[in-house]
C-alpha cells in the first residue's frame, strides 16, 4: 500500500484499508454508500434519515441538560471511540504498547549493565506488570521471546544475585516452561541450576533432578555441568559425574572447557584417591593418566608419584618429583626422607632431585636430627653463587650458629636474612613458578575429538 | 471562587480536563517510550546477548554485540554489555575502549561505568592508570562499595599500604565481612614487611599491630611482632616435639602493653612414621621464613589447601624464595661437601697444591679422610711445602690418625703393586707415586711435642718395631723434636749404625736442630752418632757447630774435639772457610780452623787466592795462613798462574809477611825444586810470570836472608826482563836501606 510521503506509516487510511480488506462485506457496503446517497436524493430516503437523526438528538440533547446526563454521554462518546479504536486500530495500539514495553525493557537493561539495580528491578517489574495484559510475545522481539518472560527471568537473576534466592524463586515459577525457546530457555535453565544449588535445603534428589533438566536444555554450559558433577559424586556417582563433564567437553567450546577440564581432571583424580583407598591401584593408575591427559596439574603429578611409590618404584617417583619442583613436591620428598621404610638417603635425594630445595631438605633433615655441621654444610652449599639469598637458609644458618655458640655471628646472619626477606617483600614481587604445572589445554586443539573418544571405549566400572 | 469551583458545570468541565490531560500524558509517554527504540536495529540480538553474557556465555554474546554495536553504534547498553563480554573473555583492552567510548562518547557516568573502566585498565596491566582513575571516580562517587574495595585492591598491589588500608577501613564501615578483614589483615602486614626493609621498626609495629587489630589470628603478623619484641636468641634455638600432637608450641612473648597474650607458634610436624630417635623440630624463627607462599598475595602458605586463607583466593603455593627450585651444576660435588668425604678432600688438597691456601684451615680440621686424601696426592705430585704444612697440622693434632693413614696407605700400595700383573707394571705402577714413608719423613720431623706421647706409645708396639718404614719415621720424628733426653732414649732401642743411616738421608736443614744440642762429655749423640765416620753430613755438622758456637764460645771446644775426634773431612773443612766469609760466622769458623788450619790448608789458600772473594773478607783466611807458617807458602806460591790475577798482590803481600822462613821455600820454588822429586834434584820451571810474582814476594820480605836470595836469583835467572825486574828490587832495598 503506498501512502503519502508525509504520513507514512501514520496514514489514516491504512488500516482502515487493512480492515477493510478482512471484512468484504463492509466494503461492498461502502461501495453501496454511494448508490444510497444517490437514492438518499430520493426524498425517503433522507427524510428517513433525517428521522432518524432526530431521534438520536431527542434521545441525546436531555442528556446535555444535566450533570449525569452529560457523564453518561461523555462515557458513551468514549464508548465509541473506544469500540472504533479497537475495531480499527486495535493491532496498532498492541503494536505501540509492545513497543513501550520493549522500550521499558531496553531501559531496564540498560540501567542494569551501568549498575542501577534499584531502577532496573521498577522497569522490569513494569514490563511484567504489562504483560498481564498483553502478549508481549508478539512485535520487533518476538524472535527473543515473550519480554515479561524475559524481565522475569532477569528479576529472578537480579534477586538472586542480591543474596535473596526465595524472591528469585518466586519470579522463576511464574515463568511459563513450555512456551520458552532459544536464548530464554537457557536463561531459564542457568538460573535454575545456579538457584537450586545455592539452595541449602530441599532433597538433594530434586536439586540433582533440576540440574539435569538445565544440563539436558543447555549441555554445553560450564557450570550447569560442574555443578551437576558435583552433586553427582556427593551421590556417590562418579561415574555420571564424569559422563556428564565429557559431554560438556565435547559441545563446549574452547573458552567454556577449560574450568570443564580442571573440574573433570579433578574429579578423576578424586576417583582415583578412592581406588588408591581400597587398593585398585590399577584402576587408580588409568584414572590418574587420565586426568594427566587432561591437565598437567600438581595434584595429578604427586598422585602418580604415590602410585609408583607404591608400586616400590622409588627412582620413578623421585623424577617426577624433580620435574615438579614445587613446595609441595618438596614436602613429600622430605617425607620419603624421613621415613623409615623408604629406602632414601640423601645421597640418592641429591641425585634424583638434584636442585636447591634438595638441599634445603637435606639442611632441615639434619638438623633435626641434631647433626648441625652437616646441615650447615648443605646451607653453605645451597646458599653459594645464588643471585638473591634465601629468607630461609639464612634463618636456619643463623640458628645453627646460636646453638653452636656463635651468638654474635647469628644475629649478624638473621639480620641479613631479615633484610633478605623483606627486600624480597617489599619489591611487591609476585612469585611464578618456573614449574607451571596447572597449564591450560592448548587453544589450537580441538576439544571435541581427540582424547575424549578414549573415555568412551574405556571401562570405567570397577 | 469557591462557588465557582463548586459549579457543577465547571466541575465538569474540570474532569473532562484531568481526562484530556491524563490521556496526553499517556500518549507522550507512549509517544517518548516509542521514541526510544526508534532507529535501533538489531534488537533481538541486542536482547540475546545481553542474556547470554549475564548467563555465562561471553562468547556468544560477544559475536552477537560485536554486530549489535556495528549497526547501531547509538546503543549504549550494548555497547557496555559488549565490554563486559570482552572483559571476561580476557580482552582487556578491547573492553577498555568500549567502556570509554561509552562513557565519553556518550556520556555514561555513575561508578558501574567508572567501576568497569578501572578494572579494564587493572587487568590490562595499566597499573598507574587505572590508581589515577579509581581515586578520581572516588572523589565523584565516595560511598561506592564496589569502587572502594577496587581501589583497595589496586592500591595494596601498588604498595601504597597507608592508603590501601585507609580506603579498607571506609569500606569496612560500609560493608564488613569476613573476608575483607583478613585481607586488610594481610595488607598490613605487607606494610609492615616494607617497613621492616626500610628499617622502620615502629612504623612496621604499628602496621603489624594493625593486622592484628583487623584478624586476631593472622599468623604473620604474629609471628613478626614476636620477632621483633620478643627473645630473639629463643626463637633461634630448637624446640621440643610436644606430646602426641607432634606440634611444637614456643611461647614467644610479645611486647609489653597491649597484647598480653602470648603468641604462638605451631611448626608443623613432619614425617610419616614416628622416628625411633627422638627428633627436634626446628627453630621457631624459621616460622617467619616460609618455605611456601600464596602465588597471589605473597602470605605464607604452611598446608596445601586450594584456597589461600590470607586472600581468599584460590591459587598454587610457590616457592617463598627466588632460586631455590635451580638445578645444581655438580651434584656430585655437592654430596661430597656435605658429607666431607675423601673425593672432596681429594679436591681440596688439589686446590692447595695449585695455591690455594683458603682450604687450609678447612682441610686441617678435616681429620682421617682429609689425612688420607693428602698422603695419596702427596704420594703423586712433587714436594709440596703446602701438603705437608697441612699433614703436619692434622699429625699434631692427632698423630696416631697419622699413623693408621700411613699404615693404610702402605696397605693400598702393596694392593696396587700385587695387583699389577708384570714386572714392568709393577714397577710403573710405583714409580708414578712417592712411596708414603718418603712422603711422611719431613712431616714426622715437624710434628713436635704434641705427637711425643702417640710415638712413645708406638715404640711400645712390637709390631711397629718391626716396620722398617716406621723406624726410620720414628728416627725422623726424634730429629725433628731436637730433644737430647728423647734422643738418648731413642738411642737406647734402636741401633747406632740404624740411626746414622738414616741421618744420611735426612736434609741439612732438619738435622741441625739435633747436633747443636751437643753436650759437653761423653754422650749418645756425640760418641755414637756425630763422632761416627759413616755419618755424612758435613753440611749440617758445620752449620750446627756454627751455629752452637755462636750461641756460646763454649760449645766451639766441644766442636774441634767432635772433628777432631772424628777427623774433620775435606768437605767439613771447605764448609768451615766458606763460613770464614760471612761476618756472623767468621768468628767461629776461625776458631774451628784454628785447629784445622793445616788440615785445611789448601782450601783456605784457594779461599784466600779466589780472584772474586770478598777482599774485606779475607782478614780470617790470612790469619790462619800466616798461623801456618812456611806450610802456607808452599800451597801460596801456586796461586800464581802464568798470567796476572787480582789476586797476585795479596798472595805476594801474604807471602812477605810470612818472613825468612818462606823466603827458601820460595827461592827453590823459583828455581823449581819443588816438591821430593825436587829434592832429589828434577826441576820442574816455573813460567815468567809466577817467577815474577815470588821475585816481588821474596822483595817483600825483610831481612837480609830476602836480600841474598834476590841476588840469587839474579845470577840464576837467564830471563833479561826477569833479571832486570830482580835487579830492580835490588836497587830500590839498598835505597830503602840507605835511607
Amino acid at each position: 500500500m503506498n501512502a503519502g510521503k508525509w504520513t507514512g506509516k501514520l496514514s489514516p487510511l491504512r488500516p482502515f484499508k487493512s480492515w477493510l480488506a478482512k471484512h468484504p462485506w463492509i466494503r461492498r457496503l461502502l461501495w453501496l454508500t454511494p448508490i444510497l446517497i444517490v437514492l438518499a436524493l430520493l426524498g425517503p430516503v433522507l427524510g428517513a434519515v433525517d428521522t432518524i437523526f432526530g431521534l438520536v438528538g431527542k434521545v441525546v440533547s436531555p442528556l446535555f441538560e444535566t450533570a449525569v446526563g452529560r457523564v453518561v454521554l461523555a462515557i458513551l462518546v468514549s464508548l465509541a471511540a473506544a469500540l472504533v479504536i479497537y475495531v480499527f486500530f486495535k493491532e496498532r495500539v498492541l503494536d505501540s504498547l509492545r513497543r513501550y514495553a520493549l522500550s521499558v525493557h531496553l531501559r531496564a537493561l540498560e540501567a542494569r549493565l551501568t549498575m542501577r539495580t534499584t531502577e532496573a528491578q521498577r522497569l522490569l517489574r513494569r514490563v511484567t506488570r504489562i504483560g498481564r495484559f498483553l502478549n508481549l510475545g508478539k512485535g520487533l522481539a518476538a524472535s527473543h521471546g515473550a519480554l515479561d518472560i524475559a524481565a522475569r527471568l532477569e528479576l529472578a537473576r537480579m534477586y538472586f544475585e542480591g543474596g535473596d534466592p526465595k524472591r528469585a524463586r518466586r519470579e522463576l515459577a511464574h515463568v511459563p516452561r513450555k512456551e520458552l525457546k532459544g536464548r530464554l530457555r537457557l536463561t531459564l535453565a542457568e538460573l535454575e541450576a545456579r538457584i537450586h544449588t545455592a539452595s541449602e535445603s530441599g532433597i538433594a534428589e530434586t536439586v540433582i533432578r533440576k540440574l539435569r533438566e538445565a544440563h539436558e536444555a543447555w549441555p554445553a554450559h560450564p557450570e550447569i555441568s560442574m555443578s551437576l558433577a558435583t552433586r553427582l559424586e556427593a551421590s556417590g556417582d562418579d561415574d555420571a559425574a564424569a559422563h556428564v563433564l565429557r559431554e560438556t567437553l565435547r559441545k563446549a567450546t574452547k573458552f567454556q572447557s577449560r574450568h570443564v577440564t580442571t573440574a573433570l581432571a579433578e574429579l578423576e583424580l578424586r576417583r582415583s584417591e578412592k581406588a588408591i583407598a581400597i587398593g585398585e591401584y590399577a584402576l587408580a593408575q588409568k584414572l590418574v593418566d587420565r586426568a594427566l591427559r587432561l591437565e598437567e596439574s600438581e595434584a595429578a603429578l604427586l598422585q602418580r608419584a604415590d602410585l609408583l611409590l607404591a608400586r616400590a618404584d622409588l627412582d620413578g617417583a623421585l623424577r617426577i618429583l624433580s620435574d615438579l619442583g614445587t613446595p609441595a613436591a618438596k614436602a613429600r620428598a622430605r617425607q620419603l626422607l624421613v621415613a623409615e621404610d623408604v629406602p632414601l638417603d640423601p645421597a640418592r635425594l641429591l641425585e634424583r632431585i638434584p636442585s636447591r630445595t634438595s638441599l634445603m631438605t637435606l639442611a632441615e633433615t639434619y638438623y633435626e636430627r641434631g647433626e648441625l655441621d652437616r646441615a650447615r654444610r648443605c646451607l653453605d652449599v645451597l646458599l653459594r653463587e645464588m643471585e638473591t639469598p634465601s629468607p630461609r637458609a639464612l634463618a636456619l644458618l643463623a640458628s645453627i650458629e646460636m646453638e653452636q655458640g656463635s651468638a654474635e655471628h647469628a644475629r649478624e646472619v638473621l639480620g641479613r636474612a631479615l633484610h633478605a626477606r623483606t627486600r624480597r617483600d617489599s619489591m611487591g614481587e609476585r612469585r611464578s613458578s618456573e614449574h607451571d604445572i596447572a597449564r591450560e589445554p592448548a587453544l589450537d586443539q580441538p576439544v571435541h575429538d581427540g582424547p575424549y573418544k578414549e573415555f568412551e571405549e574405556d571401562d570405567t566400572s570397577r | 471562587m469557591f462557588d465557582t469551583l463548586a459549579d457543577p458545570k465547571t466541575l465538569q468541565l474540570l474532569l473532562v480536563v484531568a481526562i484530556v490531560v491524563a490521556l496526553l500524558i499517556a500518549l507522550w509517554s507512549l509517544r517518548r517510550g516509542l521514541r526510544r527504540i526508534e532507529g535501533r536495529k538489531r534488537i533481538v540480538q541486542y536482547l540475546d546477548g545481553v542474556a547470554a553474557l549475564w548467563s555465562g556465555d561471553p562468547e556468544v554474546a560477544v559475536k552477537l554485540l560485536s554486530d549489535v554495536v556495528d549497526a547501531d553504534p547509538a546503543n549504549v547498553g550494548a555497547r557496555i554489555a559488549y565490554g563486559e563480554a570482552l572483559e571476561r573473555l580476557g580482552r582487556h583492552a578491547e573492553a577498555h575502549e568500549q567502556h570509554v567510548e561509552a562513557n565519553e562518547s556518550f556520556g555514561v557516568e555513575g561508578p558501574g561505568i567508572e567501576l568497569a573502566i578501572v578494572r579494564d585498565l587493572h587487568a590490562a596491566g595499566a597499573e598507574a592508570d587505572a590508581l589515577e582513575r579509581v581515586q578520581s571516580a572516588l572523589a565523584r562517587h565516595p560511598r561506592d562499595a564496589r569502587l572502594l574495595r577496587l581501589a583497595f585492591e589496586i592500591q595494596s598491589e601498588a604498595g601504597q599500604y597507608d592508603a590501601a588500608l585507609d580506603t579498607g577501613r571506609r569500606l569496612l564501615q560500609r560493608s564488613a565481612g569476613d573476608g575483607l578483614e583478613k585481607a586488610l589483615a594481610a595488607v598490613a602486614v605487607q606494610g609492615g614487611l616494607h617497613a621492616l626493609g626500610r628499617h622502620d621498626q615502629d612504623r612496621a609495629t604499628k602496621f603489624f599491630r594493625d593486622a592484628l587489630a583487623f584478624d586476631r589470628d593472622n599468623v604473620d603478623a604474629t609471628r613478626a611482632l614476636s620477632l621483633m619484641h620478643g627473645d630473639a636468641r629463643a626463637a633461634l634455638l630448637p624446640g621440643r616435639l610436644d606430646g602426641d600432637s607432634g606440634e611444637h608450641v614456643r611461647a614467644l612473648p610479645l611486647h609489653e602493653g597491649e597484647h598480653n597474650a602470648v603468641a604462638t607458634v605451631a611448626i608443623d610436624q613432619t614425617g610419616h612414621a614416628a622416628p625411633a630417635v627422638p627428633r627436634r623440630t626446628l627453630a621457631a624463627i624459621l616460622a617467619f621464613f616460609p618455605d611456601a607462599v600464596c602465588a597471589k598475595c605473597g602470605a605464607s602458605r604452611d598446608s596445601d589447601v586450594t584456597v589461600c586463607p590470607s586472600c581468599g583466593r584460590s591459587s598454587r603455593r610457590v616457592h617463598a624464595d627466588d632460586g631455590i627450585d635451580e638445578e645444581l651444576l655438580d651434584v656430585r660435588l655437592a654430596l661430597d661437601e656435605i658429607e666431607q668425604n675423601e673425593r672432596w678432600f681429594q679436591r681440596l688438597a688439589e686446590r692447595l697444591v695449585s695455591g690455594d691456601n683458603s682450604v687450609h684451615t678447612t682441610l686441617a680440621r678435616g681429620g682421617t679422610r682429609a689425612l688420607t686424601a693428602l698422603l695419596r696426592l702427596a704420594q703423586q705430585t712433587q714436594a709440596n711445602p703446602d701438603l705437608e704444612t697441612t699433614l703436619v697440622a692434622i699429625g699434631r693434632e692427632r698423630p696416631q690418625a697419622l699413623l693408621d693413614v700411613r699404615a693404610a696407605a702402605l696397605g693400598d700400595s702393596k694392593r696396587m703393586l700385587e695387583g699389577s700383573r708384570t714386572f714392568l707394571e709393577r714397577a710403573s705402577g710405583i714409580q708414578s707415586r712417592r712411596s708414603v714413608d718418603d712422603v711422611l719423613a719431613p712431616v714426622f720431623r715437624a710434628l713436635g711435642a704434641p705427637a711425643r706421647e702417640a710415638i712413645t706409645d708406638v715404640l711400645g708396639q712390637a709390631s711397629a718395631i718391626a716396620d722398617r718404614g716406621l723406624r726410620g719415621l720414628i728416627i725422623d720424628y726424634f730429629v725433628g723434636l731436637a730433644d737430647l733426653e728423647a734422643f738418648d732414649d731413642l738411642g737406647r732401642r734402636f741401633a747406632p749404625v740404624e740411626i746414622v743411616r738414616r741421618l744420611n738421608l735426612i736434609p741439612d736443614d732438619s738435622l741441625v736442630a739435633l747436633f747443636e744440642q751437643l753436650p759437653a762429655g761423653r754422650s749418645f749423640l756425640r760418641d755414637a752418632i756425630l763422632a761416627d765416620p759413616a755419618l755424612d753430613r758435613p753440611r749440617a755438622l758445620v752449620r750446627a757447630s756454627l751455629s752452637a758456637g755462636n750461641r756460646d764460645s763454649r760449645n766451639i771446644v766441644r766442636w774441634k774435639e767432635l772433628f777432631a775426634a772424628r777427623g774433620p773431612g775435606q768437605r767439613v773443612l771447605g764448609f768451615l772457610v766458606d763460613a770464614l766469609r760471612s761476618l756472623e760466622t767468621c768468628a767461629t769458623g776461625e776458631a774451628l780452623l784454628e785447629h784445622f788450619r793445616h788440615e785445611a790448608l789448601e782450601r783456605l789458600v784457594a779461599a784466600f787466592a779466589d780472584p772474586e772473594a770478598d777482599v774485606s773478607r779475607l782478614e780470617p783466611h790470612a790469619r790462619l795462613l800466616r798461623a801456618a807458617g812456611t806450610e802456607s807458602a808452599d800451597a801460596l806460591v801456586r796461586c800464581f798462574s802464568s798470567a796476572p790475577s787480582e789476586a797476585d798482590e795479596r798472595v805476594i803481600a801474604l807471602l812477605a809477611e810470612l818472613g825468612k822462613p818462606a823466603t827458601a821455600k820460595l827461592e827453590a820454588v823459583y828455581r823449581g825444586k819443588v816438591g821430593w822429586l825436587g829434592a832429589l834434584g828434577a826441576k820442574r820451571f816455573l813460567a815468567k810470570h809466577p817467577r815474577a810474582c815470588i821475585a816481588r814476594a821474596i822483595a817483600s820480605t825483610k831481612g837480609r836472608g830476602a836480600e841474598k836470595a834476590l841476588e840469587r836469583l839474579a845470577a840464576w835467572e837467564s830471563e833479561p826482563d826477569l833479571v832486570s825486574t830482580i835487579r830492580e828490587f835490588l836497587r830500590r832495598r839498598e835505597g830503602e836501606e840507605h835511607a
